[in-house]
């Protein structure tokens, strides 16, 4: 069963075409993978998918249902969490402060009742402090849980993103390069908390990384995109050796890539392509 | 529940940071002594004070109340939700007016004016609210100064509303007819606000509104509609701003267009907002008090020192808050609320440390 | 019939907006090379008036008018020097508090110093006397010469921005200041130097102005030129020069013809009531302006 399908999304911004004819599908329990050199239009497909872009042409469909018309908070309240490249956390607050408003989707009371201080706002309120604790403990950030967003390291602010991104309650999760600023011990202790996430909370994953070993190594399929346009899909391992790929990383002519691949072991050019990354789009 | 993962050892150890982190521990029976003598202190001081001096003294004291709540309003824009306000003259005059209005055309009867104009200073600025869905942050602060402008020369002096340039009067509540019974009316008010506003940061929508102002899509992704309550705080504001406004006409017994002017009201809540420190409830009520205190003891001090040194030393607290905004950004952004803010956590049964970090100016994110 | 009501509106109308004109074009200045609202600009034109005002009788009245010019340009000068250059890396919205803040303490600081409910007469002109009769409104040479500055300050903005290093290495500055650091372009000095000319257009405002009316107040530069001023350089998209100028005369018309034509029994202020219907109009319907370029 397909729980993601964008469709020929098109969308152009001024005078450039930013993503042509983009087809994803994610299946359910899957975790997919997003590749592409930075300016491919990885984070634009992201931003359409999840209703922060309007693109001229395309559909997008979650869990059978056109979202393609609604705001962006409905499509989160539906069930997809999505993590930024720049870590989408209110920086001012504390980590418990976003863990709590990442719930916002699940929150009964009216905005009105919880201003004047009704029982049950003071109730729920607890519930959800106690859901929050609980996540952190899980991601072992329960250390973290009154420690300030802005004062925090980098590769721990992805990982709180990530909390506050289950605290949304996702079926979907959709992570923006979780994997940047890490090294490759902590990508691939990463790799191993994403699998056991999604068993513990049946999740879908939805990945954009420049981590190609992490990519090849957790992800049930991966897209590639260049210039805005599909290059290719497929197994990881077929993805990652395809020409083509391999070219728009390196820049050189296909056949010669092609060369280039059969001279070196590919675990060389795996390497040099798994240093490429934590470059912004 | 599911299992905690095992995490190898990190490259960057992330524990408790010693001096930053909000101590855990609860405190003693002598701890809790402390802190409910605290503010018991203060109202002593205070009632001292009060009882001690003249009524005058009382009167500066209710318009430093009264301008702690019309700062509160600023706050819940600039602050809170990211929006600036340069016009909020119009927010506060329209409050006073339409409690005047309300007491001279209908009832009497103060609270009764006192609601509405909450509920018409909301009206009017959830009304400005809906031009800042469309219009970006920066921008929309110009739209705010020449809204203000067309409250002072245009709202202010209908004859129908206002009474023209001859102003509105608006009588005080029989029980606080006093100047003294006054500042007791409006502490008590301030204090209903400050505990709405507590409750309001505390809750959904608060949290709901410093998602905004961090970003749009950061908002959206935990699922809050931007329009929504960007539009709430919008209310919010007025609603104290309306507030704020009828308690400011009942003080001074008459209101009038040039009462609310664009460098009187809405400069000075916005110093006044930035120095106690955005998103510091207690720097700003501090602040306020210093701010009235100061415009009235600093002339009797120059008066003291020098003749002609005082001859305009009304203004001289004018000049030192806005030096001090300045200083504030540049180098405190927190403000008061440096001070404040951790004596509130201390209240709240933490120890008290200076140094929690993310408050005021540094928050300000308003697309350019 | 029409010709009446109409025609003295904007001949009048563009005189003032000439004025607007000009200190909208410093708030472009700004604007377009560091991304900064000043709402101290009004304040620029205040301080050069009471420059001018407390010298022009020891030192004449010629010489006083270079002195509040200059007054303008050391207070816009400090200005960027202690306030805005030490927060330049910050959100652009602590700099627009900061300005608004700096508005206020130069306001209060002439009121500390007694300007408080005084009007103070500026008779003196530049050139005196009538110079014709347009429409059958009376045209002084004071007038032309507000038109004939604003005329000069074009000009020479344009050829300074075309055709100097100076003029596009603050052009550079502002679609990419690091990119312009890397080259080698000061940015401190590119400051100085657009504060410095906001300073000069908001001082030469400030000493055109009063003589038009006879007359000037405290803080008048803020009350009566920053919300017209800004008005015009939105007109102009905040990043056209010629925008600002044209945003500047449009608006002096419109608001002329709002004063003309609608009395103050049935709306009073109806001058900011058009300054803010053209102001909503263009946000609502073109961000970007009437003549900018910025999305």
């Amino acid at each position: 069963m397909s729980v993601l399908e964008a469709t020929d999304v098109s969308i152009r911004f001024g005078g450039v075409q930013a993503l042509t004819d983009v087809s994803i599908r994610v299946n359910e329990y899957e975790i997919v993978g997003l590749i592409g050199p930075n300016g491919a239009g990885k984070t634009t497909i992201f931003n359409c998918i999840t209703g922060f872009y309007k693109p001229q042409q395309g559909r997008v469909v979650f869990e059978g249902q056109d979202i393609s018309d609604l705001p962006a908070h409905e499509r989160s309240a539906l069930g997809i969490g999505r993590t930024f490249q720049n870590v989408g956390l209110v920086k001012t607050e504390t980590v418990l402060a976003n863990m709590l408003t990442a719930q916002h989707a699940a929150i009964e009371y009216s905005p009105v009742a919880g201003m004047v201080g009704l029982p049950n706002t003071i109730a729920e309120e607890r519930r959800l402090r106690a859901r929050a604790d609980a996540l952190l403990e899980i991601l072992n950030l329960g250390d973290l849980r009154d420690r300030p967003v802005a004062g925090l390291p980098y590769g721990v602010l992805k990982r709180v993103e990530i909390a506050t991104a289950l605290a949304t309650d996702p079926d979907l999760l959709m992570l923006d390069e979780p994997g940047s600023g890490m090294g490759p011990e902590e990508a691939d202790h990463l790799g191993d908390e994403l699998l056991t996430l999604r068993k513990e909370f049946d999740l879908t994953i939805l990945m954009i990384e420049h981590h190609v070993p992490l990519v090849v190594r957790i992800c049930d399929y991966v897209y590639c995109l260049n210039f805005g346009k599909l290059l290719t899909e497929g197994l990881p391992l077929e993805v990652r050796n395809h020409p083509e790929v391999v070219a728009a990383y390196l820049g050189e002519e296909a056949p010669e890539a092609e060369a280039e691949a059969e001279r070196r072991e590919a675990g060389i050019v795996a390497a040099e392509l798994g240093e490429t990354s934590g470059v912004s789009e | 529940m599911a299992a905690t993962l095992e995490r190898p050892d990190a490259e960057v150890p992330v524990g408790p940071e010693p001096g930053v982190d909000r101590q855990r521990t609860r405190p003693g029976m002598a701890g809790w002594a402390g802190r409910a003598a605290f503010p018991l202190v203060l109202l002593a001081v205070g009632t001292w004070y009060v009882l001690s001096s003249t009524p005058v003294h009382s009167d500066v004291l209710a318009s430093g109340v009264i301008i702690a709540v019309g700062a509160l309003s600023l706050n819940v824009l600039v602050g809170y939700v990211g929006q600036i306000s340069l016009g909020h003259q119009a927010f506060i005059g329209i409050g006073a007016f339409t409690a005047a209005y309300v007491m001279t055309k209908s009832t009497d009867n103060f609270f009764a004016a006192l609601v509405v104009a909450a509920v018409v200073g909301a009206l009017q600025a959830v009304f400005l609210g809906l031009i800042a869905l469309r219009v970006r942050g920066l921008y929309f602060a110009l739209v705010t100064l020449s809204w203000g402008a067309v409250a002072e020369q245009c709202v202010f002096r209908l004859k129908g509303f206002t009474g023209g340039g001859a102003g509105a009067s608006a009588p005080r509540p029989g029980l606080f007819d006093s100047d003294r019974g006054y500042l007791v009316l409006a502490s008590i008010v301030l204090g209903m606000v400050l505990l709405i506003d507590w409750r309001l940061m505390a809750t959904k929508a608060g949290r709901a509104m410093q998602a905004i102002r961090e970003s749009p899509a950061v908002a959206a992704n935990y699922g809050i509609s931007v329009p929504r309550y960007t539009l709430f705080a919008f209310g919010v504001s007025g609603l104290y701003a309306g507030i704020a406004g009828a308690l400011y006409a009942s003080r001074r017994l008459t209101v009038q267009a040039g009462d609310f002017t664009f460098a009187g009201v809405a400069l000075t809540y916005l110093i006044v907002t930035v120095v106690g420190g955005l998103r510091r409830r207690g720097g700003i009520a501090t602040f306020s008090i210093f701010y009235v205190l100061g415009g009235f003891y600093l002339p009797q001090l120059a008066k003291h020192i020098n003749e002609s040194v005082a001859a305009n030393a009304g203004y001289y607290v004018q000049v030192i808050s806005g030096v001090l905004a300045i200083l504030t950004l540049i180098f405190q952004p927190e403000g008061l609320g440096t001070f404040t803010a951790p004596i509130g956590r201390w209240l709240k049964g933490e120890r008290f440390q200076l140094g929690h970090g993310g408050g005021g100016a540094e928050g300000i994110n308003v697309r350019p | 019939m029409l010709a009446l009501v109409i025609a003295p509106a904007i001949v009048l109308g563009i005189i003032q907006g000439a004025v607007y004109g000009l200190v909208a074009v410093g708030l472009v200045l700004i604007y377009k090379s560091t991304r900064i609202f000043n709402f101290a600009a009004g304040e620029f034109a205040t301080i050069a008036a009471f420059g001018t005002y407390l010298t022009k009788d020891s030192v004449g009245y010629y010489p006083a008018l270079l002195v509040g010019i200059l007054a303008a340009v050391a207070t816009a000068l400090l200005v960027e020097r202690l306030i805005i250059w030490p927060l330049s890396d910050r959100p652009r919205v602590t700099l627009l508090v900061a300005t608004a803040a700096t508005a206020i303490s130069l306001i209060a600081l002439q009121f500390v110093f007694g300007a408080g409910g005084k009007i103070f007469s500026a008779r003196d002109t530049v050139v005196g006397g009538k110079f014709a009769e347009i429409f059958g409104v009376n045209v002084s040479y004071q007038q032309l010469v507000v038109l004939l500055m604003l005329l000069v300050v074009g000009v020479g903005l344009a050829l300074f921005f075309a055709f100097t290093d100076t003029g596009l290495a603050t052009l550079a500055t502002s679609q990419e200041p690091t990119a312009s650091r890397l080259v080698g372009i000061r940015l401190s000095r590119v400051s100085m130097l657009v504060w410095g000319m906001a300073g000069l257009l908001g001082g030469l405002a400030g000493v055109l102005l009063p003589p038009l009316t006879g007359n000037f107040t405290g803080a008048f530069g803020t009350i009566d030129l920053l919300i017209p001023a800004f008005t015009a350089a939105v007109l102009g998209g905040m990043t056209s020069i010629p925008g600002a100028f044209v945003g500047g005369l449009s608006l002096g018309v419109i608001q002329n013809l709002a004063s003309f034509n609608i009395s103050s029994d049935r709306l009073p202020g109806a001058t900011s009531v058009a300054v803010l219907i053209v102001l909503v109009g263009i946000l609502l319907a073109r961000p970007s302006g009437l003549l900018g370029k910025e999305a």
